[in-house]
């Protein structure tokens, strides 16, 4: 009760000497809002990498032959025998091949097609996000189906529109036309890659009865281009990447297989939260220490001011640890102001932002959750803040706890 | 009946100066002074003489060099700053030339402020302020600003804030020093019917007109009381 009580005078002061108090109050703000809106500003921004992270992406490993020279490929044995390695892996393999589409203007384009076994939206459903229809499906792949999956970019390349679903066209792969039918369309052009102009997502055995064992390019289709590995729960995926690491390097010596692993992405996201932790904190440190040292200063400048009133306030009766504190809860109300504004900036300031500048959402998935003000964040700027009140209000309070009555009241 | 205030061989000395060059001042050279309860006392002296550092001894405010000085039978001499604030806070109500009142603050905080010292809550604060604020002929006052009145009125305010200690004795610092003649017969007014009222009084002044209203002159040179 007595100290509620001397909190509201010590606010009574504050508001005593405004344009004062505003600057110091304005230091404390700076570091605390700083504090919100690094925090949530990079909470904000690793949200799509942790919600990947929790759907699962870093169980995925892919696997390529080495691109340099399209002599090898992985061979449907490889494949056996990675799925006979001692580990759970699903996988799902597919073979590459090229062609060309022929537009209404009578221009052709390149086109990649992307052999899929059927497994693809089971294993890595990540990897291949849908924006609408299906993926290709495993009896697709055992009837050689014409259909096809299309990038969005290749669905306005052919149709002109974003969504072609139940659509044919028509591209020749090997000196034969196939007819294709559009099933789907995938979220991202990055979902299926050859770097040709067009490209589609097809059954594998579409590719082997259409263009078996073509060596007219760069792309071969007598074995699989990319294999992903999903890595069952329980298994650890680091461990699993470097064991199909040994298993390429031992059947293979000399040629380069890239295996990579999401495993590493998952560490590397880990290692920036805590590079931002270390920022946030040395930012943060460093703009409270500026912030109570002016505290410091305007306490001590007040002290003198008021060297009056404290010796007023002995003459009537206020002990020593009376005016302590008085004169430490003025540096704390300054300091929690300061707090308690900052904390406001700073999530107005990153709400705004974030509202201007949304972080992406990941296609295929739900959107992204994330916190703008971390309570437990808040509490710790209004902890610090006070903390700051109390540690650089000390001295100057002590001063005025220490003055003499005569000497304060001497005219 | 126990005096108010009872000094024996009070001696003040002030030690300023270097190491190797001090310089100690005796302010006090062994005074020895006697009030009984309701009296009315006038401290005189020419400035230099030794009388602000007897009332500030008198007050409290400071402490004797050495010597005993009895506030109501109770040795105060020799105990800790915080006693002191204690004693200061029931027993001594304070009087000062240039008002002392806390400028943010109305008229009835500024009353109300050593109540505050005492730990009583804001209601009894608010309304023992108050009976002292009408005492003094403030009571329709009470929330303006010491800013917002005139120089009488500060110290009537400052009056109302020594009464509502109840103190044992009020002592009173040159109370007529800034005031204008009006205001000092105000002042002069009030102190005698407090006299009247049975209150004890101790003024230190250097205006005779203000030495004459009290029942005793005590006549301070050079740090002696002289007989």
């Amino acid at each position: 009760m007595r100290l509620l009580e001397a909190f509201r005078t010590a606010f009574r002061s504050l508001v005593a000497y405004p344009l004062r108090s505003a600057l110091s109050v304005l230091g404390v703000m700076v570091a605390v809002a700083a504090l919100i809106a690094i925090t949530g500003f990079t909470e904000a921004s690793l949200a799509g990498q942790r919600m990947l992270l929790e759907q699962g992406l870093n169980r995925f490993i892919t696997i390529f032959p080495p691109f340099t020279i399209a002599t090898q490929v992985i061979s449907q044995s490889d494949v056996e025998a990675l799925r006979a390695l001692p580990v759970d892996l699903s996988l799902t393999a597919g073979v590459v091949s090229s062609g060309s589409f022929t537009d209404s203007q009578g221009k052709t384009h390149s086109f990649g097609l992307v052999g899929s076994d059927g497994q693809a939206a089971q294993v890595a459903p990540l990897l291949m996000p849908l924006q609408s229809g299906r993926m290709i499906s495993a009896a697709e792949d055992a009837a050689g189906a014409g259909t096809a999956v299309l990038t969005p970019q290749t669905a306005q390349l052919i149709f002109g529109e974003p969504h072609p679903l139940g659509k044919r066209f028509e591209v020749k792969v090997g000196g034969v036309i196939v007819q294709l039918q559009v099933v789907g369309v995938f979220a991202e052009d990055g979902a299926v890659s050859t770097g040709d102009e067009g490209a589609a997502l097809v059954p594998n055995g579409l590719i082997a009865r259409v263009a078996p064992f073509s060596s007219t390019s760069f792309y071969r289709s007598d074995g699989y281009m990319q294999v992903l590995a999903g890595v069952d729960e329980g298994y650890d995926a680091q461990y699993i990447e470097g064991l199909i690491k040994a298993f390429f390097a031992s059947r293979y010596p000399g040629e380069e297989f890239t295996v990579f692993g999401f495993a590493q992405f998952a560490e590397e996201v880990t290692a920036g939260l805590a590079a931002q932790q270390n920022l946030r904190t040395g930012v943060t440190a460093i703009a409270l220490l500026v912030g109570g040292i002016n505290v410091m200063n305007l306490m001590l400048v007040s002290v003198t001011e008021r060297t009056r009133e404290i010796g007023l306030r002995k003459a009537l009766g206020a002990t020593p640890g009376a005016v302590l504190l008085q004169f430490l809860l003025e540096a704390v109300a300054i300091t929690l102001t300061g707090g308690v504004l900052g904390v406001l900036v700073g999530w107005a300031g990153l709400s705004g932002y974030l509202a201007l500048f949304p972080p992406e959402a990941i296609p295929g998935l739900p959107a992204l959750q994330f916190q703008t003000l971390d309570p437990q964040v808040a509490a710790l700027g209004l902890g610090l803040s006070s903390g700051v009140g109390l540690i650089f209000g000390i001295f100057p309070a002590w001063r005025a706890a220490n003055l003499e009555p005569v000497e304060a009241l001497r005219r | 009946m126990t005096p108010v205030v009872e000094l024996t061989e009070v001696r003040k000395i002030y030690r300023s100066g270097t190491r190797s060059h001090p310089i100690s001042v005796e302010a006090l050279k062994g005074v020895g002074l006697v009030i009984a309860p309701g009296e009315y006392v006038a401290i005189m002296g020419p400035s230099g003489s030794g009388k602000s550092t007897l009332l500030q001894i008198l007050g409290l405010l400071d402490t004797p060099t050495s010597g005993s000085y009895k506030l109501s039978g109770l040795e105060v001499a020799g105990i800790s700053e915080i006693e002191r604030a204690r004693v200061r806070n029931r027993k001594i109500g304070f009087v000062f030339q240039a008002f002392f009142l806390l400028p943010h603050m109305s008229l009835l905080e500024n009353v109300a402020l050593p109540l505050v010292y005492r730990g009583i809550g804001l209601a009894e604060r608010n309304r023992q302020a108050q009976d002292a604020l009408a005492r003094v002929g403030l009571g329709d006052r009470i929330d303006h600003l010491p800013s917002e009145i005139s120089g009488g009125q500060k110290q009537r305010a400052a009056i109302a804030r020594a009464l509502v200690q109840e103190p044992d004795v009020l002592l009173a610092d040159e109370p007529t020093g800034n005031l204008d003649s009006v205001a000092t017969d105000e002042i002069l007014a009030i102190m005698d019917s407090l006299h009247s009222e049975g209150k004890t009084l101790v003024v230190v002044t250097h205006e005779n007109e203000v030495g004459a209203r009290a029942e005793r002159i005590i006549r301070v040179r050079d740090g002696r009381i002289e007989a």
